[in-house]
């Protein structure tokens, strides 16, 4: 009987349908302070005076708290980045100016959080206006500069080579030329606000309860800031409403929190972001522009070589950046046998909402550039979209890419022939063929797409050789409670994605037992010592990182536990064997009634013994078993290397209907087809799919962060931003293949961002449209006025030139 | 805009998932507040700030309001079920064991509001086709599902609660 | 959100009366449209309270009027800033004064810039109460600076 590859109900959703979850706002202890926190209404301004006196006098606040203060108590944080853009101070509050629209400028700490609203709204700012810099290109023209302390906009720049570009140009028989692309600003949004309780005790301690998705870095980021020792600080999580990477950023807040706590005497403060406050500054997905390019290609319409100039814009404060700068490069020829790739690539501050990694994070801003580029080929060429994508697909594996990159397994022709099965894809091809002759404009497109999981930390050093981060580990502890029961604690901290079911199923499988007799601790918590620095939940790894440290817990603990069973049952270890009793979960002699239970396993390390020989003293049955995946530092001179363990891949079709009078783009028909190798839980695997299909597909049509000429974001509340309800969702026809990963124990792959495949296809969905009307697609985000306004002028003549040879 | 005059409180009794409970509150709290923070009912969740997402979805007599857009005095003397009123003596609800079982939340954070809604749609509609379920929880929005499982499992209910 | 206007009207006052008027701001600002008081902070500098409202959203902003007389005296310019519901506004607006005949053609000009909540919640309702409200204080100075056209108008 094996758990694993089944979808026993999840252990979350007891508590969770009956409203008994804990999230973090729920915490509602009695005579807890609450933090309002102010913000600059300007994208850039300098800050002159702050008057907080009437603010401190309203009655029911205790304390306030400004920039000035948080620079003389804290240190800036770590940046990432190399060189001048190492300058950039970045506090927790503005200190003398406010770099985006919504960034704190001011703390009021209040009896209830309607009094710090109020109080907030009294505290006088004079600020002095300056120019904006709204745009990556704008950025790096550096003539108004975001940071003086860095003196530059540029946070990092480099060129990416491999192969033998200039000779495959020479060579090619056709080269397409694309003059600019552009990816925009959105993110996730997940339906929980940031949140955190801080409480700074006179003990000197500081508890965190919050939901922070990546605890063990924002430990490593916290501690130097508030200038304590790490073993100081306890993060605790619980249920956490949706991250999709953007909570990682909030120990920003968590921060504020706590220097407000210390203010306020050690009382507990709490922080709920409200939703203006969440789309306008905690956090963005990167915007990207492609500038410049050119594209070789084969007389088979085989793609030989690429160059290109990326310009990535992370908003005001790098913050996990430049690392945005590397990570695309995990998937830098995307699903293709490209070899000769030359794109420089390079990051600039702007006046808006800082970047934080996003459900996607940074290769998908690449993959879509990729997918676009290989779409617009297929039709200047004239070349069928899956014939084109057929002709240049990645079939070997494992595959190493141009800059050493290993793909470990995958079959993207069988994926196409999925998909194309699930959509009718000959039966569209034929209404499509009417429709135009009607004039009617349907589109079929393909977006092909990897999601690389379990990243190799090392590739922070090609960014800056100097940063202490390489490899990559999870924890896991697994326990013989006092009573017997079995019971695990994780590092990662998940929010959403079942983690407690599925260490669930490897453990009952492990041990012989059910997935309910396992208890799976809710949450992250500092204090189980169950983590390290890597520890968190982004990056599509659990199912690699994760599992496989549970995997080896359990294999310690049943170490420990054969050797003591054997004593007790007078056999030899390999006589015994795990199962269930009647007496619950037990080792027993094969064959035989002779058993222990947990529990008697368990007693006699904990509470009796007396009776326990010397050299059973190192069986402890509480066990912490560390996974290190086998990374090695990237030689970060070529910029080569293996920076990801596995490469879960996607390919998704869409048929559009673009209305010719209002731009409106309706999705007819959708299927998705998804391959993580082994799936764990085939049902968390389909609703991860789904569940990154809606978003790709709300990023696609309806979401984006729009900023007006002076750095207003103009979709800073739902109602403007518009993610995607029921009634726009499509109906989504599934499907799934396995191509087990062999570097993993139980051959399954990270997965779960997705890897932004909606976005690739709605474009190239959209492209096939509109081709025929003499239109590139040139941006992820196809809102109506958008596109209508591009289909009055048509572009295709500016944006792209064929030369064949 | 903001006042340094103390208010007066309000009396209110607002009956919630049966009981009966009075207070004394401020007048610009709102259900939601009063949910979450007098009667420390949490299951009740905020994720927005201009009616748009439903994670605050409770019935007031009977039918799905948005409670962060009802102020508390407005349900004085009125009737209010929450996610908490679903289960009964600790048996899940239809609609709460079809949601786990055909996985219709990931994080469970709208989870509360999209059931509220689906109750109040198959109170009133036992058998509701696909496009009345749609326009049911068109308010309520899931970040995490993409709604796919969200649809089966309200679907999966109405078909347990008529038992067929 | 930027708006910028411009435009020209003839008043019958001299042009060192209507430079006189339009730099002195406690003469200047009453002319706002929906002044509440103004309290003045320096030989050049003022603090104004108006009233603001669009649609439902309603409130009062206080407003830093900074005079600029570089151009004196053929210029009046006045830079000003607020804050008004957790957003902000900026301006800037000149006075060129040309003589005619025997009263003074003025050139305007005007850069208003909105910042924050307001805009994010009420966009689209700002352009046209802006101009509005522009044209209200352009009737108001030239009301005030031509007294005789005024009164022969009430008479
Ligand atoms: S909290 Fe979003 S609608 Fe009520
Ligand atoms: S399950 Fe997370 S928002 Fe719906």
């Amino acid at each position: 009987m094996s758990w694993v590859g089944k979808s026993p109900r999840r252990k979350e959703d007891n508590r969770l349908v009956r409203g008994r979850g804990l999230f973090t706002d729920d915490d509602q202890t009695p005579g807890m302070l609450h933090m309002y926190v102010l913000r600059s209404p300007y994208a850039h301004a300098n800050i002159l005076s702050i008057d907080v006196s009437a603010a401190e006098a309203y009655p029911g606040v205790v304390c306030t708290l400004t920039g000035k203060e948080v620079a003389e108590q804290c240190d800036p944080y770590m940046q990432l980045a190399p060189g001048k853009a190492a300058g950039i101070l970045d506090y927790s509050i503005a200190v003398d100016r406010a770099r985006h629209q919504g960034e704190p400028v001011a703390a009021v700490f209040a009896e209830t959080p309607a009094i710090a609203m109020d109080a907030g709204e009294l505290i006088e700012v004079d600020y002095e206006m300056l120019d904006p810099v709204l745009s990556g290109e704008q950025g790096l023209e550096d003539k108004e500069i975001v940071h003086e302390a860095a003196g530059t906009n540029l946070v990092w720049q480099d060129v990416y080579e491999y192969g033998d570009v200039d000779k495959a140009f020479d060579e090619a028989a056709h080269i397409v030329k694309i003059d600019r692309l552009h990816f925009h600003r959105f993110s996730s949004t997940p339906l929980e606000g940031n949140a955190c309780v801080a409480e700074w005790t006179r003990q000197g301690t500081i508890e965190f309860f919050c939901n922070n998705s990546f605890a063990g870095f924002a430990q490593q980021l916290l501690s130097p800031a508030l200038r304590v020792g790490s073993e100081q600080i306890r993060i605790r999580t619980h249920d956490i409403g949706g991250s999709f990477g953007n909570k990682i950023w909030n120990y920003i807040y968590m921060t504020i929190a706590a220097l407000g706590s210390r203010k306020a005497g050690g009382r507990k403060v709490k922080w709920s972001e409200i939703r203006n406050e969440n789309l306008l500054a905690s956090g963005h997905g990167n915007e990207r522009t492609f500038l410049d390019t050119e594209v070789a290609l084969d007389q088979d319409g085989v793609m030989t070589a690429l160059r290109s100039r990326h310009i990535d814009d992370c908003g005001a404060y790098p913050r996990y950046e430049p690392l945005g700068c590397v990570i695309w490069s995990q998937v830098i020829p995307a699903c293709y046998q490209l070899r000769n790739i030359r794109i420089d690539f390079s990051q600039a501050v702007t006046n808006k909402c800082p970047a934080v990694p996003n459900r996607g994070y940074s290769r998908m801003q690449h993959l879509w550039f990729m997918e676009r580029v290989i779409d617009i080929c297929g039709h200047e060429l004239g070349i069928p979209a899956d014939e084109i994508r057929l002709r240049n697909y990645i079939r070997d594996f494992p595959y190493e890419t141009p800059n050493g990159c290993v793909y470990d397994s995958g079959n993207y022709p069988a994926m196409l022939e999925m998909a194309q099965e699930l959509i009718g894809w000959d039966a569209w091809k034929a209404k499509q063929a009417e429709a135009r002759d009607e004039g009617r404009l349907l589109g079929i497109g393909i977006g092909t797409t990897l999601d690389s999981g379990t990243n190799n930390f090392g590739q922070a050093q090609i960014i800056n050789p100097h940063l202490p981060f390489s490899g990559n580990s999870e924890v896991c502890n697994i326990q013989l409670d006092l009573d017997g029961a079995v019971v695990v604690s994780l590092g990662t901290g998940p929010s959403g994605q079942g983690h407690e079911t599925a260490t669930s199923q490897v453990v009952a499988d492990e041990l012989g037992i059910e997935p309910d007799m396992v208890h799976v601790r809710t949450g992250f918590d500092g204090s189980w010592n169950a983590f390290v620095g890597h520890s968190g939940t982004y990056a599509s790894q659990f199912a690699v990182t994760g599992l496989t440290a549970v995997h080896g817990a359990c294999q310690k603990l049943k170490a420990q536990m054969r050797r003591l069973a054997a004593v007790l049952l007078e056999a030899s270890e390999d006589e015994l064997e795990f199962g269930v009793g009647d007496e619950g979960p037990e080792l027993r002699v094969k064959g035989t009634d002779r058993a222990v239970n947990y529990w008697y396993l368990s007693n006699i390390v904990n509470s009796n013994n007396a009776v326990l020989s010397d050299d059973l003293g190192d069986v402890t049955l509480n066990v912490r078993n560390v996974y290190r995946p086998p990374f090695e530092v990237p030689d970060t001179e070529r910029k080569f290397g293996n920076l990801t363990l596995t490469y879960a891949s996607q390919l998704h079709i869409a048929v559009i209907e673009v209305d010719r009078q209002t731009g409106h783009a309706k999705i007819l028909d959708y299927a998705a087809v998804d391959d993580c190798g082994k799936a764990i839980n085939p049902q968390i695997v389909a609703g991860q799919v789904h569940g990154a299909t809606g978003h790709g597909i709300g990023a696609a049509i309806m979401e984006t962060f729009q900023y007006d000429e002076i750095g207003n974001l103009l979709t800073s509340t739902f109602s403007d931003y518009v993610p995607i309800t029921a009634l726009n969702m499509p109906d989504v026809k599934y499907g799934h293949i396995e191509t087990p990963s062999p570097f993993s124990f139980n051959g399954a792959k990270g997965m779960g961002e997705g890897g932004g495949a909606p976005l690739h296809t709605v474009s190239a969905a959209m492209q096939d449209a509109l081709f025929g009307e003499g239109i590139i697609i040139q941006d992820s985000h196809h809102s109506p006025p958008a596109v209508f306004e591009v289909m009055r002028e048509g572009n295709r003549e500016q944006v792209v030139t064929v030369e064949n040879r | 805009m903001s006042t340094t005059e103390a208010i007066e409180p309000v009396d209110v009794a607002i009956g919630v998932n049966g009981e009966r409970y009075k207070r004394a509150i401020e007048p610009r709290m709102l259900l939601v507040q009063f949910l979450r923070e007098e009667l420390k009912l949490t299951g009740t969740h905020i994720g927005c700030d201009t009616t748009y997402c439903g994670a605050c979805t409770v019935l007031l007599n009977g039918k799905p309001v948005k409670s962060c857009t009802v102020l508390a005095v407005q349900a004085d003397q009125a009737q209010v079920m929450t996610v908490e009123g679903l289960e009964q003596d600790g048996e899940l609800h239809p609609l709460q064991a079809a949601f786990s079982e055909h996985h219709g939340l990931q994080c469970g954070y709208c989870t509360p509001g999209m059931l509220m809604s689906s109750f109040a749609l198959l109170t009133a509609n036992p058998k509701p086709k696909q496009k009345e379920i749609r326009n049911a929880i068109a308010g309520n929005l899931c970040r995490c599902t993409g709604y796919h499982n969200i649809f089966i499992a309200i679907d999966a209910a109405a078909k347990d609660m008529r038992g067929s | 959100m930027g708006i910028k206007f411009d435009g020209d009207f003839t008043v019958t006052s001299s042009p060192a009366d209507t430079y006189a008027f339009l730099a002195d701001p406690e003469r200047f600002a009453p002319c706002l449209p929906t002044f509440k008081s103004i309290e003045v902070k320096g030989p050049k500098t003022a603090l104004v309270k108006i009233g603001i409202g669009v649609g439902k959203i309603r409130g009062s902003a206080g407003i830093t009027l900074e005079l600029d007389d570089s151009g004196a005296p053929d210029c009046a310019a006045y830079d000003g800033k607020g804050s008004i519901m957790g957003g902000a506004f900026n301006f800037a607006t000149s006075f060129k004064l040309e003589a005619t005949g025997a009263g003074t053609v003025v050139h305007w000009e005007g850069d208003l810039s909105m910042f924050g909540k307001l805009v994010a919640l009420a966009g689209g309702l700002i352009r046209p109460i802006a101009k509005k409200d522009i044209n209200r204080l352009i009737a108001a100075l030239e009301a005030e600076l031509s007294p005789d056209l005024a009164e022969g108008a009430a008479g």
